[in-house]
């Protein structure tokens, strides 16, 4: 490439220039930056800085390509932490985030079926069991959720076969999901808003048109079954949990 | 539309008024420049690049000669593989290794420019800087003004601290 510099004929002065930082970066721009932040956690420590960084990131455009861009990378690892000092297995926040927010961010346009495929291949592959947990270290806190397959499906079908099926098509009995949602304060009550006025009526329409799933769903609602759930877990992990765990069921209300 | 020309290589100005004769498919890495030769077809004076000064563009250009060879996306799957990754490959992190005003000039060169691989390198180069820091360090990595009060602060703190790493 020739790249010799001219000076030409009737040279206009340069406009004088601003010096371009990030905070001078057009919205545009900023929230094309946030969407491609690599974590959830410097998500939201970029919406901490500065009341626009946090209406970017507020904003669901940004926050469902962001949570795109996490939930399709290739590699789940970097969202896993087997081994932390105390020894339990825990999984990185960030991942729960990222599950959290992917399923809301995806309930309205109703692609369920990526959402368990992506759920199964983060979760599934590992454990049948999967159970983020945060710890503030003020006694048990906060939140726990709780993805819980009573029937893995065959693997032999391969990571393809639930893309655009429809969650109220899936057997019944094949997946549960719980979420356990304490301590939230505004956010925990708008999950709980969207799972129960969203998740429930899009994914089987209205509680007199449930049939078949009430039972499912109820399996859930009793003490007795979330303590048998809890039962499992602690059995696997050996974790004391549920005697200091204050509970609140999502799914308590809602449903017929 | 006119005619395409054939011409081999165009010239750019930037807005330090420094022409810079560079190769046609370089320079239609930009799709803003492309739109351009292909409305105008031939073209002999030198199109003024008015936000970019000369060392931007010839930084710009570099980046365009190394990835001249690149598959363009269409336009439509642009932003579904857009979002598969946030890696950015070796020669670009080099390329990217700048004091930071050059850096946000180059996004802004690539915006202005619609070279839009060349804007997500940028963008990721800057959302990479950010992982790993408390919003402390990222203002003051980024001379960001905190504009919270205390108040306000502390309850978006409240409402997303379950999302953190502790």
């Amino acid at each position: 490439m020739d790249s010799t510099p001219y000076t030409t004929s009737s040279p206009a002065p340069a406009p004088a220039n601003q010096q371009a930082t990030l905070p001078s970066l057009p919205p545009e721009l900023l929230h094309q930056i946030a969407t491609f932040l690599p974590t959830v956690s410097a998500y939201f420590s970029f919406k901490l800085t500065s009341r626009l960084a946090n209406q970017i990131t507020s904003s669901p455009t940004t926050q469902s390509l962001f949570l795109n861009r996490i939930i399709n990378k290739t590699s789940p690892t970097p969202h896993w932490n087997y081994a932390p000092p105390s020894g339990q297995p825990v999984i990185s926040v960030p991942l729960f985030a990222s599950i959290i927010f992917h399923l809301l961010s995806r309930f309205r346009s109703n692609p369920y079926g990526d959402i368990v495929n992506d759920l199964r291949h983060r979760l599934l592959q590992r454990s049948e069991i999967a159970l983020p947990q945060v710890d503030r270290g003020r006694g048990v806190r906060v939140v726990v959720c709780l993805v819980y397959w009573l029937e893995p499906p065959t693997m032999e079908s391969g990571p393809p076969f639930l893309v655009n099926i429809e969650f109220k098509n899936l057997p019944a009995t094949w997946l549960r999901i719980l979420l356990k949602l304490t301590e939230l304060g505004d956010t925990g009550n708008w999950l709980r808003r969207v799972w129960l006025e969203e998740v429930l009526e899009e994914a089987w329409g209205k509680p007199d048109q449930r049939d078949g799933v009430n039972s499912t769903l109820g399996e859930f609602e009793d003490s007795e079954s979330l303590t048998q759930a809890w039962e499992i877990w602690e059995v696997q992990t050996g974790n004391a949990f549920r005697s200091s765990m204050r509970v609140e069921v999502i799914l308590e209300s809602g449903i017929a | 539309m006119a005619t395409p020309s054939t011409q081999a290589t165009v010239k750019l100005q930037s807005n330090d008024n420094v022409v810079i004769e560079v190769e046609r498919a370089i320079a239609e890495r930009s799709v803003l420049i492309k739109n351009m030769l292909e409305d105008c077809g031939e073209v002999t004076d030198a199109i003024p690049i008015s936000n970019v000064n000369e060392s931007i563009l010839r930084k710009v250009i570099e980046w365009c000669e190394h990835h001249k060879n690149d598959p363009v996306a269409a336009e439509n799957e642009n932003d579904d593989s857009r979002k598969k990754t946030t890696d950015i490959d070796e020669w670009d992190q080099k390329f990217m290794n700048v004091d930071q005003e050059m850096l946000f000039e180059i996004i802004l060169a690539a915006n202005f420019l619609d070279i839009k691989p060349l804007l997500d390198t940028g963008c990721k180069t800057v959302a990479n800087m950010i992982k790993g820091k408390s919003p402390e360090e990222i203002r003051k990595l980024f001379n960001i003004q905190n504009d919270f009060t205390p108040e306000e602060e502390e309850q978006i703190r409240r409402e997303n601290e379950w999302a953190e790493d502790r």
